[in-house]
């Protein structure tokens, strides 16, 4: 008590209590901000001072304002979003597919069905006008309906490229902002702590770019963050190299000129342009191939009412079969129907028509009708879809998980920053009682001692 | 040591279940209102693809009735036809009967003469009889059946043979060709031999009208013998109908039990979504509410 050296003991008490309740402040204000880490203030008891009789505690020092973060938890974290949303992505465009391909209710196979009542109809009548312009119609109807199907699943993959090209502009965007932070976070750190704000704000980038590509992150001793994609390194200190896409070859470049092999939301989208659609689109013009070569073969061993071999049917462009094709004619008179040539020409022979129904259940495509290699096309796809929708599934329960169990480290909860704030008001409160004690002993020593006799 | 649970948490993880609750409150409703269990091949892969088999074999077979539905109308009008001419040529027959002995006097003669000539246009008719546009007698050709061409009686038709697919692997022939039904092919055709039967009345020659008797009889057995084929047909196409028809039930029987919704289990799902839809929706209600900082003063 020699010179009152309690009174800055008790000072640092209350200093010390004040920024744990300013902290706890923080936090509770921040409570529902997305990213927001809660802060603790680390407290230490300050150097002792040597004294005859032993050290002597000297109160208690704030060392740092720190974050409560777990650098594993996120790496946890941004791998399972990433999966996620790389399934999520793949899902939402195969059931797009799905849609696109309108079964079973107004798809290809209720008009290819369809087709085939036509030809049955055309050989119970074959001179009949109507019987052959309802072919025809049929006909058209169902190239219709198969270019329609095409050419949604090329809209699918046009929409596909926007949304990359799109989100490569995020992505770059996002890794701008992350090297400016890692700039401003190295300006901003001293001694005497660290801009946990700041660092908060580039988890959050971090986050976001590993839901879109995969980026994995690692911490540099400087306090700035490394960001890459496969082992390419996207963000390094305050250089950020951007990435682009390569519509001739379907790839992501990485600033360098190397392909880049992304996750996430972006290897959806890339899955969908360069394998899932053009399979289906293969599948479907494989179909189309098949079903143009039945349909031609069978109808050009017919004959005409003039006595002319039956020409083709319908008609594609082999560079595009889906999209391009067409009916190859247009006149009723040019169905030819009959089996043999005459004279005199069998009018009321419709055995060619009935060739043509019968491909309603002959096995001409690898032992299968044209109807069933079409109904396989369309169950692998739900296939796919299903599959891929079950793995989002899953991968979204491990991604709420991993979010759970982050949130759960640093997330803010106010219960508990209230019991802060209790316990620190009691430290005020117990560090004012201090001074107020030490401030009545002083009291004794200057007014009351030496007054014996007065 | 116990997870830490945050404020933030709880409202994330409470508005994530409500989402998956809503969405399969959702899925119930849709099975519901649409009627359908299966609406995309992912619904349910396996479903959808015996769903879209069964769509196929309905239509064929909705076609394959549509189609024997046709084949029985040609046979029956054909059989029809025949079936007048077997009557008109009993008739003939009995002219010729009488005609051959000596009550009948020259006039009766020339009369009966009339008749066979009157009979023979009315079987001409029969022959050349049309459906719809569509010659019965005629195989493939589209015009008549029987013409006179240069004073000779000629069958025009061809050997075409008309038939109908009543099933996938059934296919019926429907006609019987002129050329058979009247004896053109056996070189004795039924229109000829009226036409002599007629002259040889008109000339009062007995014993060839006698001897043509045999000859009629042959003709009603050629007549009688397509009616046979004919009979057949209808026959093997009336029992592929029936086959169709049941075959049709237990498609749309099949369909129905892959492809709608189970009512009863629909609803009661409904019930079980809705409720717990609404206990997520009050749980939330109430985790969200109290805070320490409530009871603190």
């Amino acid at each position: 008590m020699a010179d009152f050296s309690a009174l800055h003991v008790a000072l640092s008490g209350l200093r010390a209590a004040q920024l744990a309740m300013d902290t706890a402040s923080h936090n509770v204000s921040n409570a529902n901000t997305p990213g927001f880490t809660r802060q603790r203030v680390d407290l230490a008891s300050r150097y002792p001072r040597m004294t005859p009789d032993g050290q002597l505690g000297m109160g208690v020092k704030v060392t740092d304002i720190t974050r409560i973060r777990d650098a594993f938890l996120d790496a946890r974290f941004r791998s399972s979003i990433a999966a996620h949303h790389s399934m999520e992505t793949r899902s939402a465009f195969l059931d797009r597919a799905e849609l696109v391909l309108a079964e079973p209710d107004m798809g290809i196979s209720s008009e290819l069905g369809r087709l085939f009542d036509a030809f049955e109809d055309l050989a119970l009548n074959p001179p009949d006008t109507s019987s052959r312009i309802s072919v025809i119609e049929q006909l058209g109807a169902l190239t219709g309906r198969i270019n329609e199907t095409a050419s949604g699943l090329n809209k699918l993959s046009h929409d596909a490229v926007t949304a990359i090209r799109a989100t490569i502009d995020e992505i770059n965007s996002i890794a701008t902002q992350i090297a400016d932070l890692n700039v401003a976070i190295l300006d901003a750190s001293t001694d005497v702590g660290t801009p946990n704000d700041l660092m908060d704000q580039r988890d959050v980038l971090v986050d976001r770019l590993a839901e879109l590509t995969g980026a994995t992150a690692a911490l540099e001793d400087n306090g700035s963050v490394r960001v890459s994609i496969g082992g390419i390194s996207l963000v390094s200190g305050a250089l950020a190299r951007p990435l682009s896409y390569d519509e001739t070859t379907g790839q992501v470049l990485h600033a360098s000129g190397v392909a880049v092999v992304p996750g996430g939301e972006l290897r959806g989208m890339h899955l969908a342009v360069t394998e899932d659609i053009p399979a289906l689109m293969g599948q479907l013009d494989t179909f189309v191939v098949n079903l143009v070569d039945q349909i031609n073969t069978i109808h050009g061993a017919g004959f005409l009412p003039g006595g002319g071999a039956g020409g083709d049917l319908l008609s594609y462009d082999p560079s595009a079969p889906s999209l391009s094709l067409t009916v190859a004619i247009t006149d009723p008179a040019d169905l030819a129907t009959a089996g043999s040539a005459g004279p005199p020409y069998p009018t009321f022979d419709g055995s060619i028509a009935d060739q043509l129904a019968d491909l309603r259940t002959a096995p001409v495509v690898a032992g299968r009708s044209l109807l069933d290699s079409y109904r396989a096309f369309v169950t692998v796809l739900g296939q796919e879809a299903s599959t891929a929708r079950m793995s989002a599934d899953t991968q979204a329960g491990l991604a709420s998980a991993a979010e759970i169990a982050r949130t759960s480290s640093h997330g803010v909860s106010v219960d508990e920053e209230m019991v802060n704030l209790i316990e620190f008001q009691r430290m005020y409160e117990a560090a004012a009682r201090v001074i107020t004690t030490v401030d009545q002993a002083l009291d004794t020593v200057i007014n009351r001692m030496g007054v014996v006799g007065r | 040591m116990a997870m830490r649970v945050t404020n933030r948490m709880m409202v994330d993880l409470a508005v994530q279940r409500l989402n998956t609750r809503i969405g399969q409150f959702e899925r119930s409703q849709r099975d519901l209102a649409t009627g359908r269990r299966i609406h995309v091949a992912s619904d349910d892969v396996a479903g959808m693809n015996t769903a879209m088999g069964l769509r196929a074999a309905l239509a064929a077979n909705s076609q394959a009735q549509r189609n024997a539905h046709d084949g029985v109308m040609l046979t029956e009008m054909a059989d029809s036809r025949l079936g007048t001419m077997v009557e008109q040529l009993q008739r003939v027959r009995e002219l010729a009967v009488l005609g051959s002995t000596d009550t009948a006097n020259g006039a009766e003669l020339d009369a009966m003469a009339a008749e066979v000539a009157e009979i023979r246009e009315s079987l001409e008719s029969l022959a050349n009889a049309r459906v719809d546009g569509r010659p019965l007698f005629s195989g493939f050709q589209p015009g008549k059946a029987v013409e006179q061409i240069a004073g000779t009686w000629t069958y025009v038709g061809d050997t075409g043979s008309v038939t109908r697919r009543v099933s996938e692997a059934d296919v019926v022939a429907v006609n019987v060709t002129g050329g058979e039904a009247f004896g053109f092919s056996a070189g004795e055709d039924v229109f000829t031999m009226l036409d002599n039967l007629e002259a040889d009345l008109r000339a009062e020659n007995r014993p060839a009208v006698n001897g043509s008797i045999d000859a009629l009889d042959r003709a009603m057995d050629r007549v009688l013998s397509a009616r046979s084929t004919l009979g057949a047909a209808a026959n093997r196409i009336e029992k592929a109908l029936f086959r169709a028809q049941s075959d049709e039930v237990a498609f749309r029987t099949t369909l129905s039990e892959t492809e709608d919704t189970d009512m009863a289990k629909a609803i009661m799902e409904l019930q079980i979504q809705e409720t717990a839809y609404q206990a997520a929706q009050s749980a939330l209600a109430k985790s969200l509410q109290p805070s320490l900082a409530s009871f603190l003063r």
